[in-house]
């Protein structure tokens, strides 16, 4: 394939991408995260509180997702086709995760709970999984060939993207434990804090052979890093992000340990940036060979990227101002619907 | 019991619109044979959809339980009150801060 010169439109369309699966990846992480760690809360006072601090946010989070898949395929046609295609079954899967987590959050409150509470918990652990898998199947390599994925349906099955996918579980994990110790007060931030360290510990582990795999796996990206040597700061500013999540537990500060997983993401998010660039399907398909004609994505500029990408923005900036804070106990536990409201 | 019909309405006229501009995908332009996915088997196809089926008949067996016990419970006799929201509903987040 030749290589094209990605314009300016393009590059607009990329960097909305770019942050846009950033600013995903932050907020579903931790709602996702708490599901996760929903799994192994004993009791369900303490569930109640967990997703109460989840309550006001989730569902702005997920409309992140929408903006990437949006804008994908209007602006990048090629990637867009070869995307889906290569996740057919893990696209599923985390839609009928994100179903059932979903309808979780209204259902537990009037069905058999075990059963809603397993949902949640379940459909977070499947989202989140697929999520990391696809990457680690975009690192390991998807075989195309004319601009069309040639590969088969289980190529995020492979040792590689199952590191990653456990891996993206485990750092959900931590950015939940990390917002519930921000959010909360008591018990439940203690508990929540007592976790951290091991989450952050099991994400290094799991990060280190996947990288280790990576470049095992695909020459590729070790010949680019020694093009990119000043790429390495990324990764240093990981580390430097995962001691401040230990030293946030150990000075109990409570907001500390989210804000490092946050920086901790980003800088894993920049890492693989700079491996990829310009590559958009690595090492295939270049966000300029990717692009749509520069007259579709003008016609987007105007009207999504003008006007629909402010606003959510905005409501997402506002619905975090208004909920700001701890949440406070007295909500968490009590409050149950009486058996009037639930229907009989 | 004749509240879903409105849904059944509504998937009646989607599939008469599918089935009708076949076998054009994009009508007039691009036939639905020349826009599948190369990569895509029939089996693969095949799953997804059981799938969904599958999926979505929990979901709307649920869903459609709670709707008809709401239903037969009837509208409450006293307006809702602050206490009486479930726990972890935005509601209740957001009444929380002005009860304070």
């Amino acid at each position: 394939m030749i290589e094209a010169e990605p314009s300016s439109l393009a590059l607009f369309w990329i960097s909305v991408i770019a942050v846009a699966i950033m600013v995903y990846v932050i907020l579903d992480g931790f709602d996702l995260g708490i599901g996760i760690l929903f799994g192994v809360a004993e009791n369900e006072a303490r569930r109640d509180a967990m997703i109460g601090t989840i309550a006001p946010f989730w569902d702005g989070n997920e409309t992140w997702l929408v903006v990437i898949g949006a804008s994908l395929f209007a602006a990048f046609p090629t990637a867009y086709a070869v995307f889906l295609p290569a996740f057919y079954i893990p696209v599923l899967l985390l839609l009928f995760g994100l179903i059932f987590r979903g309808v979780a959050f209204e259902f537990r409150y009037r069905g058999p709970r075990k059963f809603w509470d397993g949902a949640f918990f379940g459909g977070s652990i499947v989202a989140a999984f697929v999520q990391g898998a696809a990457v680690g199947a975009m690192i390991r390599g998807i075989p195309v060939v004319d601009g069309y994925f040639s590969g088969g349906p289980f190529i995020w099955l492979a040792p590689l993207p199952v590191a990653t996918g456990i891996g993206l579980v485990l750092g959900y994990a931590l950015l939940g434990a990390g917002w519930l110790v921000m959010k909360c007060e008591g018990e439940l931030r203690e508990w929540a804090r007592q976790r951290i360290p091991w989450l952050a510990i099991a994400v290094l582990i799991v990060l280190l052979w996947a990288f280790g795999a990576a470049l095992v796996n695909r020459t590729q990206i070790g010949a680019e890093l020694a093009g990119r040597g000043w790429g390495l700061v990324f990764p240093g500013l990981g580390l430097l992000a995962m001691a401040g999540i230990f030293l946030g537990v150990r000075w109990r500060h409570d907001s500390t340990p989210f804000v490092m997983t946050v920086a901790f993401f980003i800088a894993a998010f920049l890492t693989l940036a700079v491996l990829f660039w310009p590559y958009m399907i690595p090492y295939t398909i270049t966000v300029g060979n990717a692009a749509a004609p520069d007259k579709s994505l003008s016609f987007l500029f105007w009207g999504a990227g003008v006007f629909v990408l402010p606003v959510i923005v905005i409501y997402t900036a506002v619905v975090y101002w208004v909920f700001r804070g701890k949440l406070h106990q007295a909500y968490g536990a009590d409050n149950r619907p009486t058996s009037r409201s639930r229907g009989g | 019991l004749s509240f879903p019909t409105g849904f059944v309405a509504v998937l009646c006229g989607w599939y008469t619109a599918e089935v009708g501009r076949q076998p054009w995908v994009v009508y007039g332009i691009l036939r639905t044979e020349d826009a599948i996915t190369p990569s895509l088997s029939g089996g693969l196809a095949l799953f997804s959809l059981l799938a969904y089926v599958a999926v979505y008949a929990v979901v709307y067996t649920f869903g459609l339980t709670y709707i008809y016990r709401v239903l037969k419970a009837g509208p409450a006799d006293e307006p809702e009150s602050a206490s009486r929201l479930p726990p972890g509903r935005p509601l209740a987040v957001g009444l929380q801060g002005r009860l304070e």
